[in-house]
């Protein structure tokens, strides 16, 4: 605890919520805290793959709990609640991936002529081949990266998640596969 | 080659965990919850909003301008503003009421109800009312003075 009103410090996952997702009840504060210390760790870790920057990653991963709990009366508890964090958190990330994009386009153009920036140490994860090779795919498919080959969902519930046809799930799959084998040929060799 | 996809994906899912593994372990900040009515307002007046309104308004006005002057020219033959204001002084001479002829319609007075009783039982038709001609004025022819004469020192001076 901190000690600050309204406020609560986690480092650990009681033993009763690293069990299978509990129960619910839409509006609940109490409950949507559980949810925020259950969900927390997962959601971030799936931003930090799709945008490659942790300082990044975290202000997504706070946007989007926001925006859920503004949301979380409105939340049906027959749906898993994870799934739809998921969800809103890929729409917030891929939001900010965009504007990132916009604006690495407008830095180049700005600096041409000049020599590129020292990385910043936050984007630890451009330093591996990995990361980087993550960073150039689209943000959506590296997301359906993440959820499938780090968390482990299945095709369907990836889709459930994101509320797109198992389809798509596949082709954003394959496609993100094909450019990473593109980029990390040393892998497959 | 079949043993191809699994080598790779195998790579795949331990070189995400040596990424990730490390991030998933750290310190879940505090929750605050975010205070009520926190709803971000785009502000309308200001924004994109009233730039575009500016541009609807003048826009509007442009093309009520346009189709003025555009049936003032249809009408006169002539884009001279001058030949414009020419024409519609023309036509209001040339109106019927201007003539002094029967108008088609008469307007009824809400204002003085007194005016449509006139006539007993006869529809309330207030009567015409012609503006008074104005009297010509003459001047006044301006009286010849005298001058006076000037009085000399040796007059003694009026008390």
């Amino acid at each position: 605890m901190r000690g600050l009103a309204g406020e609560i410090a986690i480092n650990a996952l009681p033993e009763d919520e690293a069990e299978a997702e509990p129960e619910y009840t839409p509006g609940s504060v109490e409950d949507f805290e559980r949810l925020y210390r259950r969900s927390y760790r997962k959601i971030l870790v799936t931003l930090i793959g799709m945008l490659g920057d942790p300082a990044a990653a975290e202000d997504c991963t706070q946007e989007a709990f926001f925006r859920a709990f503004r949301a979380w009366s409105s939340w049906r508890p027959g749906a898993p609640a994870e799934a739809w964090l998921h969800r809103i958190a890929i729409n917030t990330a891929v939001s900010h991936w965009r504007s990132q994009r916009l604006r690495q386009v407008g830095e180049i153009i700005k600096r041409i002529g000049r020599p590129a920036p020292p990385v910043s140490p936050a984007t630890i994860a451009e330093n591996t081949e990995l990361g980087k090779a993550l960073h150039k795919i689209p943000a959506k498919q590296a997301a359906a990266l993440v959820l499938r080959h780090y968390h482990g969902y299945t095709n369907r519930e990836i889709a459930a998640a994101l509320g797109i046809p198992e389809r798509t799930v596949a082709s954003r799959l394959a496609a993100a596969k094909a450019r990473l084998k593109v980029e990390l040929a040393d892998w497959v060799e | 080659m079949a043993g191809e996809p699994r080598t790779f994906e195998k790579h795949l899912e331990d070189d995400l965990h040596l990424l990730l593994d490390a991030h998933s372990a750290g310190t879940i900040p505090a929750w605050r919850m975010p205070a009520q009515n926190s709803r971000r307002v785009v502000p309308f007046v200001g924004g994109a909003g009233a730039a575009v309104g500016a541009k609807i308004v003048t826009g509007a006005a442009i093309a009520v301008l346009a189709a003025g002057a555009t049936t003032e020219i249809v009408i006169t033959h002539s884009a001279n503003p001058i030949d414009w204001a020419r024409n519609v002084q023309q036509q209001v001479q040339a109106s019927p009421r201007s003539q002094g002829g029967p108008a088609h319609s008469q307007p009824t007075s809400a204002v003085h109800p007194s005016a449509s009783s006139v006539g007993g039982g006869s529809p309330a038709v207030p009567p015409r009312v012609s503006p008074p001609s104005l009297p010509t004025v003459t001047p006044p022819a301006v009286p010849s003075v005298t001058p006076l004469p000037i009085p000399s020192p040796s007059t003694p001076a009026v008390p």
